[in-house]
């Protein structure tokens, strides 16, 4: 009897033990403090020009959480590419992050597209969680993004796949880190809505040389996706970005100007120890 | 008859009196925000932000209840007795060349910039302002090279040591990128203000006389008005024509002590000549 006891409370701990990933985790900011900790972030924005405006943007702590909001229109004289713009909340000292965790809520999107502009892929407007992790080698020093691995997890209402989280990972193909080259890309089965929280997490497991990316809804479980590298890893990122953003790109359109508008809630944000 | 006389007079007296003055009652409404979202087909959004030791944090761009909110705050370094660090945030609009009266009804909503004791000549503000570029003194060598650059600002300040105050301002790009500008004629309003009181900014760029003519009044007040000459040469667009609303924050950089200015403003009531 005393040995069946044993069993079920052992039983008991594994199950309810959280994966070890998850139980490393640090608290980051829940955002409580009513201002952005100038001590833990910092702001930036792309903003586009008189053509392709970018309009609303919003960065604040409401109500507990970090709003990022952006509005992106398009050109109007052009049936080819999108305008993309950004706005985004950046961790002061990246360097020792390799796991980073966010709990990201749309409260609202709108992607419009072009019927004449059919053909441009990745018209969306997301939330997204972000990251450099290591550079493969390529850069030539400070200032040369060449070869930075950027790694994400899309909250998008895409163009064309509608509702649904993506785990990319790319490479500067530039200095600027204006090009990408990509090496990966998923897209999960778990889909999203409006007002429904869900849990980010990107890893840098470098012991595997890979990327680990989950979603987890908040009453529903964990998908997990691992995307492989083979570049080298050994040299630091030549900038160690860790991100919050909402990046949006709008279908360019002849006669039509078209947006795409993303409004989300950033909260838990969490980190490895 | 005498009476008639009288009453006539008293009635065109008060026509006068009340008539708005000429400048004003030529201009044309270009933006109410009642649309609720900002129009891309009048403005365009741009921001400057600091870097991870001075960072720019909250920032909003938007409209609420029917008018444009421009929200900044901005940090200064910690690490540095010298200077400040400045952010901003905009609204411009598309085609600013035929502009030369911008108006807007501008209400602050909080303002606040601190100081620094180790740090004291630095000028520590945050501002809500109308500016614009209107021509260029002959400096510049071409399109995109804003040397010579005169920008006139009508801005709604809190500031360090001046503190609530209204200024009238002409200044001048040194350089190309015109990423720092020259004072060339600076004035400060009589009247000042205060949170939640709204203001009417006018600002006119005035070129048969050689001057810009800015205004100020307050809902339940009188007009105040400011004339600044100037003697450049006018006769050339500017390198850059932007005419813009915007909150603009320079916060005192201070070492061992993180400093910072910040602004919430809104917008209302955007009127150009026709």
């Amino acid at each position: 009897m005393r040995k069946l006891a044993f069993i079920v409370l052992i039983g008991a701990m594994v199950l309810t033990h959280p994966d070890p990933s998850h139980a490393q985790l640090v608290l980051y900011d829940d955002f409580s403090t009513g201002l952005i900790d100038p001590d833990k972030w910092y702001g930036n924005n792309t903003d586009l020009g008189s053509a392709n405006p970018t309009t609303e943007a919003v960065r604040l702590i409401q109500r507990g959480q970090l709003e990022l909001r952006l509005n992106q229109y398009g050109l109007n004289n052009s049936d080819s590419g999108s305008s993309q713009g950004a706005i985004r909340l950046l961790v002061t000292n990246p360097t020792p992050i390799t796991t980073w965790q966010a709990t990201v809520t749309v409260v609202s999107a709108v992607v419009e597209t072009c019927s004449t502009n059919p053909g441009t892929g990745n018209v969306r407007a997301g939330a997204e969680i972000y990251a450099h992790f290591f550079n493969d080698g390529s850069s030539t020093g400070p200032g040369d993004l060449t070869g930075d691995m950027v790694t994400g997890i899309q909250q998008d209402l895409d163009g064309t796949l509608g509702d649904v989280f993506k785990a990319v990972s790319s490479r500067c193909a530039n200095s600027s880190c204006s090009s990408f080259q990509s090496l990966g890309f998923q897209v999960f089965t778990t889909t999203w809505a409006l007002n429904q929280p869900q849990t980010l997490t990107l890893t840098w497991d470098a012991a595997h040389k890979q990327f680990i990316y989950s979603v987890k809804p908040v009453n529903g479980s964990t998908e997990t996706i691992t995307i492989p590298y083979t570049q080298s890893d050994s040299t630091p990122p030549v900038l160690g970005f860790k991100v919050l953003e909402a990046q949006n790109r709008a279908v360019n359109c002849n006669g039509s100007q078209k947006h795409a508008f993303m409004d989300a809630l950033f909260d838990n944000v969490m980190v490895n120890q | 008859m005498r009476g008639f006389s009288l009453a006539l007079m008293i009635v065109i007296a008060a026509l006068v009196l009340g008539y708005p003055a000429v400048s004003n009652a030529q201009l044309v409404l270009y933006d109410d925000f009642r649309s609720g979202v900002i129009d891309p087909t009048k403005w365009l959004g741009t921001d400057a932000t600091g870097g991870p030791g001075n960072p720019t944090t909250e920032v909003a761009r938007r409209i609420e209840h029917a008018k444009l909110e421009l929200r900044l705050n901005q940090y200064g370094l910690n690490n540095s007795d010298s200077g400040t660090s400045g952010g901003q945030v905009r609204l411009a609009v598309h085609n600013p060349a035929p502009i030369t009266t911008m108006q807007a009804a501008v209400t602050v909503l909080s303002g606040a910039a601190l100081a620094c004791p180790t740090n004291a000549s630095a000028t520590v503000r945050s501002r809500a302002q109308i500016v614009g570029s209107f021509f260029n003194d002959g400096s510049s060598t071409g399109t995109g090279d804003r040397t010579g650059d005169i920008i006139a600002t009508i801005q709604k300040v809190a500031d360090a040591t001046l503190g609530d105050i209204i200024q009238a301002v002409i200044s001048r790009c040194p350089d190309a990128s015109c990423s720092s500008t020259t004072t060339l004629s600076v004035q400060t309003f009589t009247t000042t203000w205060a949170p939640y009181h709204a203001h009417t900014l006018t600002l006119t760029w005035d070129a048969a006389n050689n001057q810009f003519v800015y205004s100020a009044k307050p809902v339940l007040g009188r007009v105040e008005t400011i004339s600044l000459a100037y003697s450049q040469t006018d006769s050339a667009p500017p390198g850059l024509n932007f005419k813009q609303l915007s909150v603009n924050n320079s916060a005192a950089n201070c070492n061992g002590s993180r400093q910072h200015a910040f602004m919430d403003a809104l917008f209302d009531s955007v009127k150009v000549n026709p």
